[in-house]
C-alpha cells in the first residue's frame, strides 16, 4: 500500500494511516503533528490514535502491549471525562481492575462504575481461573460462584449450579453471567421459552449476550432477523459451528430448492447434508430425497437426474425416472413424450409385483392408462397448436416455412388406453366415460359402448347425463328423456335435472294440446309448473292461454292471459311467450296475429333490465327444448340485440344487473355474445372481475386447443388479480365458476399460479 | 409435511376398514370445535386414503410432494439431544467466527 505523499498535511496523513490500519505509524505521526502544531486538534488526534492502538492490542489479545500503550496514553493531559472513561474500559478489558477503578475517579458519571465492573467481570471469566486476580476483592466470591456454576452445569448437575448462582444479586456485575447460565440450563432441558426469556434480558454489549447469540440464532427466527447485517453474518457462522453443519446445511438447502437457478447448488449442499443426516437421523433421508425429487419436477434440468441418483440412488417407486419424466413432459405440453414415459412406467408397474401387489397394480395401471388415453386424445386435438420450441428452431432452418406435419395417432391410441383402463378397473366410471367421449364422432361405436356402460352403471348420475346428451345429439329424444328421468329419480334435488324434467313436461303438454288431449295437457302443464322456474310458469300460462284460445274457450284463456298481464316484469316476456305458444299450438291466424304484433311492438319499446332479463330467460328455455319453433332464429337475433344494448355505457342497467345478464349468457354458452357483452362492460367497469371472467370464458370456449394459450391464460390471471383486491365474499359465486373451469381445464392452474413454462428439458 | 399415513397412524398396506376405523377414532378424539387444525389434517388424510382408488392415486401422483425442508429441520430439532455448551466451547466459537 502506497504511503501518503510527503506534501500532505500531517493531520491528513494520520487519518489516512488510521483508515488503512497502520495504527503505530498513525500514532507516531500524530505525536509529531502535536509537537509541530500544538493545540486542540492535534491533541484530539493523538488521543484518538492512542485509543485505536490500545483497542487493536486488546482485540488481538496482546494485553501486555495494550497495557504499555494505555500507560503512555494516561500521561496525556485532558479534561474530557469521556476520555478517562474509555481508558478505564480498556484497563478493564486488559484485566487491570485497580487502575480501571482509579481512572473512574476522573469520571463524574456514577453509571460508569457498573459498566466498568461488568467489563472486568467479563474479562475475568474469559480468562479462566487466573481471572480471579482481575476483579476487586469484594467481587472474588461472585467470580468463584460463576466458575463453580459452570463446572456443575457442564457436568449436568443443574441444582448445585443454581445454588451457586444464588450468591449473585441483582446489582452484581456477574448478573449477566447468571442469566446466561440459567438460559443454558433451561435450553439443555428443552425449556426453550425459559431460555429465551433469560437471554432476552442480556445487554448486547456484554460478553454473555455474545456467547448466547449463536444458540438463539439457531432457534429463534425473530432474534436472527433482528440482527444487523454484519452481525448477522458473524453469528450465522457461529451458529453453524455450534449446531454442526447439518441444520445449517438444511437451512441453506431450503433457500436453494425454491430457486430454479440454484438447484445444482442445492444438490451440492444435499451432498454434504446426506452423510450427516445418515449419522443422526437416517430415516429422514427418504424425505429429503422426496424434496429433491419434486424439486426436479418443478425447477430441474435433465442433468439433475444423475445428481439425484448419485445421492439417493433409484427412487423406490420410480427407479428409471419414467414417472418424473412423464410429469415434466406433461408440464411442458410434450404430450407424445409424456404418453411414452407413462407407458414405460405402466409397464414397470405390471412387471413389479413385489412393489405393486395385484390389486394396487391393476388400479395404478388403470389410472395411468386413463391419463395416457387423455394425452393421446389431446395430442390429436392439439394439432396446429404446435409447441413454441419447434417454431423457434424452425427460424434457423433453410426452409423457414415448414408445411404443417399431420400428427399420427399415438400408440396405444386413446380408445385402446381407455378400454384397457376400463378392463383393469371395471368399477371405475372415469375410463368408461372417457371412452364414450372418445367416440363423439362415431355414433355407432358410441351407442354400443353406451349400452355396455349403462348396463354396468345403470344408476350412475354422470353416465345417465352423458347418455342423455348423446341421445339428444343423435336426436333420439325418447332415450334422452328416459335417461334424464332416471337421473332425476336418482337425484331429485339436482336443479339442472329438475329444469330438464320440467322442460320435458312442458314439451309434452304442448304436444298433447296440439293433439287436443286437453286433460292430459293440463296434467303435464301442472308438472311443468311445479318443477319449473318462474319463467317456466309464465310459459305454462302462455301455453294454457294458447291452448284454450285454439279450443275456443275464451273464458279459460282469459284467466291465463290475466295472470300473464299481472306478473311482475312480464310485459315483454308474456308477449313473447304468447306469440311462440300461439304459433306452436296452431291458434287461428285471426287470434294469433294480434299476439305476434303485440310482441313486435313491445320489442321496439323501451324495456327495463328486469324485463329484458325475463325475456332472455324465456329464450334460453326455448333453446333447451328438443325441437325449435319456426322463427326462433329471428327472435333470438332481436332478443340478443336487446341484451347487447344492456352492455352499452348508455344503458340504465346497474353493474349487478349486467353481471346477471353475463351469467345468463354464460349459462347457455352463448360465447360470441358473451365475449362482446364482456368487452363492452369491461370498458365501463374495468375493476369488475365478472366481466374479465366472461371475456376469458368466451376466449377459452372458442379456442380449439386442448391447452390454455398465453392470451387466454393471462385473461384468467387478470380475473384472479381482480378477485384478490375485492372485498371478502364479493366474488364467491365467481370463485365457484372459476373452480369449475379449473376442473375442466386443469392446465389453467399454471397461469393462475403464475407458473411459466421452462423449456430446459 | 403431509403424509396421510403418518397423520392417521396406519401402515401403508392398511385396508379400507382399518383406515376407516382409525379415522373415526381420531375424529372422535380431535373434534373440530377443540382441535380444528388437527381435525382438518385427519379429514384431509382420510380423503387421500379412504379407498383403493384414492390410495393408489396418492401413491402415484402425490406421495412425498408435500415433504419440505422446514419439517425436516423441525423433526431433527426434536430428535437431536440438546448439547450442554460449556464455557470454553462458547468462547472458542467466538474466536472461530471472528477469524
Amino acid at each position: 500500500m502506497a504511503n501518503a505523499p510527503a506534501t500532505t498535511p500531517l493531520a491528513r496523513r494520520v487519518e489516512l494511516s488510521l483508515k488503512e490500519g497502520r495504527i503505530p505509524q498513525a500514532l507516531e505521526l500524530a505525536k509529531q503533528f502535536a509537537r509541530q502544531e500544538p493545540g486542540l486538534v492535534s491533541e484530539a488526534l493523538v488521543r484518538k490514535c492512542f485509543l485505536r492502538a490500545a483497542e487493536a492490542q486488546v482485540n488481538r489479545g496482546a494485553f501486555r502491549d495494550a497495557h504499555s500503550i494505555l500507560t503512555e496514553a494516561e500521561k496525556v493531559s485532558c479534561e474530557d471525562p469521556a476520555w478517562w472513561e474509555r481508558l478505564a474500559e480498556l484497563r478493564a478489558d486488559v484485566g487491570d481492575h485497580s487502575r480501571a477503578l482509579q481512572l473512574l475517579d476522573k469520571v463524574p458519571d456514577v453509571a460508569a462504575r457498573p459498566r466498568i465492573l461488568g467489563r472486568l467481570a467479563d474479562r475475568a471469566i474469559k480468562e479462566g481461573s487466573s481471572g480471579r486476580a482481575m476483579v476487586p476483592d469484594d467481587l472474588k466470591p461472585q467470580f468463584e460462584s460463576v466458575r463453580k456454576a459452570f463446572v456443575e452445569y457442564e457436568a449436568g448437575r443443574d441444582e448445585p449450579a443454581r445454588e451457586a448462582l444464588n450468591a449473585i444479586g441483582l446489582g452484581s456485575p456477574f448478573l449477566e453471567w447468571k442469566l446466561l447460565l440459567r438460559g443454558l440450563m433451561a435450553w439443555s432441558t428443552n425449556d426453550t421459552p425459559r431460555a429465551f426469556d433469560n437471554w432476552s434480558r442480556l445487554s448486547p454489549d456484554r460478553l454473555p449476550a455474545k456467547l448466547a447469540a449463536p444458540i438463539r440464532f439457531a432457534a429463534d427466527k425473530a432474534f436472527a432477523s433482528s440482527l444487523p447485517a454484519d452481525r448477522h453474518a458473524v453469528v450465522s457462522k457461529q451458529a453453524e459451528q455450534l449446531t454442526g453443519g447439518l441444520t445449517e446445511g438444511l437451512r441453506r438447502l431450503r433457500k436453494q430448492v425454491v430457486n430454479e437457478d440454484m438447484l445444482p447448488a442445492a444438490f451440492e449442499t444435499a451432498r454434504t447434508v446426506v452423510p450427516e443426516l445418515n449419522r443422526h437421523a437416517a430415516d429422514l433421508i427418504p424425505r429429503l430425497a422426496n424434496v429433491m425429487y419434486w424439486s426436479i419436477l418443478s425447477d430441474g434440468q435433465p442433468e439433475d437426474v444423475p445428481r439425484y441418483l448419485r445421492l439417493f440412488g433409484q427412487p423406490a417407486d420410480d427407479p428409471s425416472f419414467h414417472r418424473l419424466q412423464a410429469m415434466v413432459a406433461q408440464n411442458m405440453r410434450r404430450l407424445d413424450m409424456a404418453h411414452g414415459f407413462w407407458g414405460k412406467y405402466e409397464e414397470w408397474i405390471a412387471k413389479s409385483p413385489n412393489r405393486w401387489p395385484p390389486a394396487q397394480a391393476a388400479r395404478a395401471r388403470a389410472l395411468i392408462l386413463e391419463r395416457m388415453g387423455q394425452l393421446a386424445h389431446d395430442w390429436l386435438e392439439d394439432e396446429g397448436e404446435d409447441d413454441d420450441l419447434d417454431d423457434f428452431f424452425s427460424m434457423f432452418s433453410r426452409n423457414r416455412r415448414r408445411a404443417p406435419v399431420q400428427r399420427k395417432p399415438l400408440k396405444p391410441s386413446a380408445e385402446e388406453c381407455f378400454r384397457q383402463a376400463s378392463e383393469l378397473a371395471p368399477d371405475r366410471v372415469g375410463p368408461a366415460m372417457s371412452l364414450l367421449k372418445e367416440f363423439a364422432s362415431n355414433p355407432e361405436k358410441a351407442a354400443i359402448a353406451l349400452q355396455e356402460v349403462l348396463q354396468r352403471f345403470p344408476n350412475d348420475l354422470t353416465i345417465l347425463q352423458q347418455a342423455a346428451s348423446f341421445y339428444e345429439r343423435i336426436e333420439d329424444a325418447e332415450k334422452a328423456r328416459e335417461c334424464i328421468r332416471k337421473a332425476f329419480a336418482a337425484n331429485p334435488l339436482d336443479r339442472e335435472l329438475t329444469a330438464k324434467v320440467a322442460s320435458f313436461a312442458f314439451d309434452d303438454a304442448r304436444q298433447l294440446a296440439v293433439a287436443k288431449d286437453y286433460e292430459a295437457a293440463l296434467a303435464a302443464m301442472k308438472q311443468a309448473g311445479s318443477l319449473g322456474s318462474q319463467s317456466m310458469r309464465l310459459g305454462v300460462h302462455a301455453l294454457a292461454a294458447a291452448m284454450y284460445t285454439a279450443a275456443k274457450k275464451p273464458e279459460e284463456a282469459g284467466k291465463h292471459l290475466e295472470t300473464l298481464r299481472n306478473a311482475p316484469n312480464a310485459r315483454l316476456v308474456a308477449a313473447y311467450r304468447l306469440a311462440v305458444e300461439g304459433a306452436r299450438v296452431k291458434v287461428k291466424k285471426s287470434d294469433l296475429s294480434p299476439w305476434q304484433e303485440a310482441f313486435e311492438t313491445e320489442l321496439q319499446a323501451e324495456a327495463t333490465p328486469a324485463e329484458t332479463s325475463a325475456l332472455l330467460d324465456a329464450m334460453i328455455q326455448y333453446l333447451g327444448e328438443p325441437t325449435r319453433y319456426r322463427g326462433h332464429k329471428a327472435h333470438q337475433t332481436k332478443i340478443l340485440d336487446r341484451v347487447r344494448a344492456i352492455g352499452e355505457p348508455t344503458s340504465k342497467a346497474t353493474e349487478a344487473e349486467r353481471e346477471q345478464f353475463g351469467l345468463a349468457l354464460h349459462r347457455v354458452s352463448m360465447w360470441k355474445v358473451l365475449g362482446e357483452f364482456a368487452l363492452l362492460n369491461r370498458q365501463s367497469f374495468p375493476a369488475n372481475a365478472y366481466f374479465a371472467f366472461f371475456e376469458a370464458e368466451a376466449k377459452i370456449a372458442r379456442s380449439k386447443a386442448a391447452y390454455v394459450s398465453g392470451q387466454t391464460g393471462y385473461a384468467y390471471r387478470r380475473v384472479k388479480n381482480l378477485m384478490k383486491v375485492a372485498k371478502d365474499g364479493r366474488y364467491q359465486a365467481l370463485q365457484e365458476l372459476l373452480d369449475a373451469r379449473l376442473k375442466k381445464n386443469p392446465d389453467l392452474e399454471r397461469w393462475l399460479s403464475g407458473y411459466d413454462i421452462d423449456y430446459g428439458w | 409435511m403431509f403424509d396421510p399415513y403418518s397423520v392417521l397412524g396406519v401402515e401403508p398396506d392398511a385396508d379400507d376398514e382399518t383406515i376407516r376405523r382409525r379415522y373415526l377414532e381420531l375424529v372422535r378424539q380431535f373434534t373440530p370445535e377443540h382441535h380444528p387444525e388437527k381435525f382438518a389434517a385427519v379429514r384431509g388424510a382420510y380423503e387421500k386414503l379412504k379407498d383403493l382408488d384414492t390410495r393408489v392415486r396418492h401413491r402415484l401422483f402425490e406421495q412425498g410432494k408435500n415433504d419440505g425442508i422446514d419439517e425436516l429441520i423441525q423433526e431433527l430439532a426434536t430428535r437431536m439431544p440438546r448439547k450442554r455448551y460449556g464455557l470454553q466451547a462458547l468462547l472458542n466459537i467466538q474466536k472461530v467466527a471472528t477469524r
